[in-house]
């Protein structure tokens, strides 16, 4: 099966500093894939390249088999591309605009309108055609962002940051939708809220300094360690912490600060993770220690911090 | 390379988008009051010289004269050339739009790529179409806008005229207005690739204007100091016509060098600047 997007050794540099740094990777036909990294690790570069945006510097991107050459936009009808900061013109209804994206994607003038109806209902707007872009919330021009990326129904979606800056409930609302497009088409979101990327992705990349960390899926990422992960609302004592080391299933524990969470390390080869997770709740409720939350294997946080290095950045 | 119905599409959207603008809306309606003024004159002098039709230095005709040569900086008899050839408040129509020419086609192009660069929204349009494709669409759209808009104002200066002055028009002097409204939207050219160019340098529509004053009066001030303080004409020459819209006024004129040259200039600087701005806006980034 042709993978949606393949990428082979890109290179793009600003001046001395390079935003990508020869990064090669496919993205896999369906499903939601994930492109995370600390600020600066090259997303966005990323993405504009693959959008016809920005021309690489060197490397290649294909969509859907077909190669983009620099400069020039992609196929008609493979990709949509919600970018990070671009807006709508703002005093013009945002239901023409819509429709004009529609035409120059080759749709006729009853498509096009048709095509406008169709993707705002699908974000649940579909009252705003007719408002004006300085008339909405940021929340809304989101949505209405996705909209317009949706239209024609392109192959590959492209979700740049598609929730910075907006409120959890409009964030969930978003998680909701991506959802819902993910099945019929190949959508590739990046963000910093990383347990977004975890709950929605089956697939991450991970990304720093312009170089592919790693390239996994969530659970591969996220699942391989056999550790316990308790958030707590306070560093527990060292005598709590040597308690907690005399549970049978128990190697090692440590705080974590940085993380606020104590790290359970146990033998995956002698105990289930779910016994050993129930042994370690139990404990600690005898101990009077109250957690918020118990996690079999690290976060995609702790593994991100891990992958980047970004502890020692700080 | 250039798919014309995409071209078409970004054509018209930025015709339409101009039109609700607050920019373009303040030119329309300035340029109308100016129009029916002026209108109103040139009227008023066809009124005159329908009532002096023997009389060859009619006061009006004098007037019409003086209003052309004023605005051209052409001296006396080369203007009788043209008020001889053609019905003189025609040829003060003409004069009147080569005037207003500049500052219509900079309210009307100065923001062809700056903004939607600068707000990011040519984002939404690079994914969808190609570059050259967009740059010419929104180029050709302030252009059709700029000759709407002329020739709007043209054939209501015209009626004025014709109604206004109680002449009835001959079939030479709608040739004459075609060719009006024809001469000044193509002179209006090479300032929209300046204006295009500037924009795909700049990527802010403030700093265009901005910038476009700063030139105007850069290459003014220079060629100025070189024609009368260094007595350099002919380096004052080739400084002067590094501004989009120098020369335009030989347009005007039936035959001869000046329009020749004039007219192979619009045309160099076009094709020259066009281009410019259309390999800049290819490689840079959006």
């Amino acid at each position: 099966m042709t993978a949606a997007i393949e990428i082979l050794n890109l290179e793009k540099a600003y001046g001395a500093t390079r935003a990508l740094a020869g990064v090669t990777f496919n993205v896999p036909a369906g499903g939601v894939f994930g492109v995370v990294g600390p600020n600066g690790a090259g997303k966005t570069t990323l993405f504009s390249v693959i959008s016809g945006f920005l021309r690489p510097d060197a490397g290649s991107v294909r969509i859907a088999g077909v190669p983009l050459v620099p400069g020039h936009p992609p196929p008609p009808g493979a990709l949509g591309v919600l970018p990070q900061d671009a807006g709508f013109i703002r005093e013009l209804p945002l239901g023409w605009q819509l429709a004009h994206f529609g035409r120059l994607q080759g749709l006729s003038a009853r498509e096009a309108k048709a095509e406008v109806q169709r993707t705002l209902a699908l974000v649940e707007l579909p009252e705003v055609a007719g408002k004006r872009a300085q008339a909405l919330s940021h929340g809304m021009l989101k949505r209405v962002g996705i909209a317009q990326a949706l239209i024609g129904n392109p192959s590959v979606v492209i979700l740049d940051e598609p929730t910075a800056g907006l409120d959890p409930h409009a964030a969930r609302g978003i998680h909701g939708l991506i959802r819902t497009i993910a099945p019929q088409q190949t959508v590739i979101v990046s963000s910093h809220n990383l347990a977004e990327i975890e709950s929605l992705c089956a697939e991450v990349a991970i990304l720093d300094r312009g170089t592919l960390v790693r390239q996994d899926h969530v659970q591969g990422v996220v699942g391989t360690a056999a550790v316990l992960m308790v958030r707590l609302s306070a560093a527990p004592t060292d005598e709590q912490i040597a308690n907690l080391c005399t549970l049978p299933a128990i190697t090692h524990a440590q705080w974590i600060a940085e993380l606020g969470r104590l790290q359970l390390d146990f033998d995956a080869t002698a105990t289930r993770p779910g016994y050993a997770a129930s042994d370690v709740a139990r404990r600690l409720e005898d101990l009077q220690v109250p957690f918020m939350e118990l996690q079999v294997g690290k976060s995609l946080e702790d593994r991100f911090v891990e992958q980047t290095g970004l502890a020692g950045h700080r | 390379m250039v798919n014309p119905t995409q071209l078409w599409h970004v054509c018209r959207f930025e015709v339409l988008r101009r039109l609700r603008s607050v920019s373009g809306i303040v030119a329309l309606v300035v340029l109308v009051i100016a129009s029916t003024v002026v209108g109103r004159q040139l009227a008023q002098a066809a009124r005159m010289l329908n009532e002096a039709k023997s009389s060859r230095d009619a006061a009006a005709l004098e007037m019409v004269a003086e209003l052309v040569a004023g605005m051209a900086g052409f001296p006396l008899e080369t203007v009788q050339a043209s008020l001889e050839a053609h019905a003189p408040p025609l040829v003060g129509a003409f004069a009147f739009l080569m005037f207003v020419m500049p500052l219509l086609t900079l309210t009307m192009g100065y923001d062809q790529t700056a903004s939607d660069i600068e707000s990011r929204h040519a984002r939404f349009l690079a994914f969808r179409i190609d570059r050259v494709t967009l740059y010419l669409g929104k180029l050709f759209g302030a252009w059709l806008l700029v000759s709407m808009i002329i020739a709007t104002a043209a054939v209501s200066m015209a009626g004025y005229i014709w109604v206004g002055g109680g002449a009835m028009p001959e079939p030479a002097d709608f040739v004459y207005l075609g060719r009006i409204i024809a001469t000044v939207s193509i002179a209006a050219l090479p300032l929209l690739t300046f204006l295009g160019l500037l924009g795909t340098l700049r990527g802010r529509s403030r700093r265009v204007v901005l910038f476009t004053v700063l030139w105007w009066v850069a290459v003014s001030l220079a060629a100025a100091g070189l024609r009368f303080g260094l007595e350099m004409e002919l380096l004052a020459d080739a400084v002067d016509s590094l501004w989009p819209t120098t020369g335009r006024w030989s347009l005007m004129l039936d035959e001869g060098g000046p329009w020749l040259s004039s007219t192979a200039r619009v045309a160099i600087y076009t094709v020259v600047v066009g281009t410019l701005g259309l390999l800049h806006f290819r490689r840079r980034d959006l």
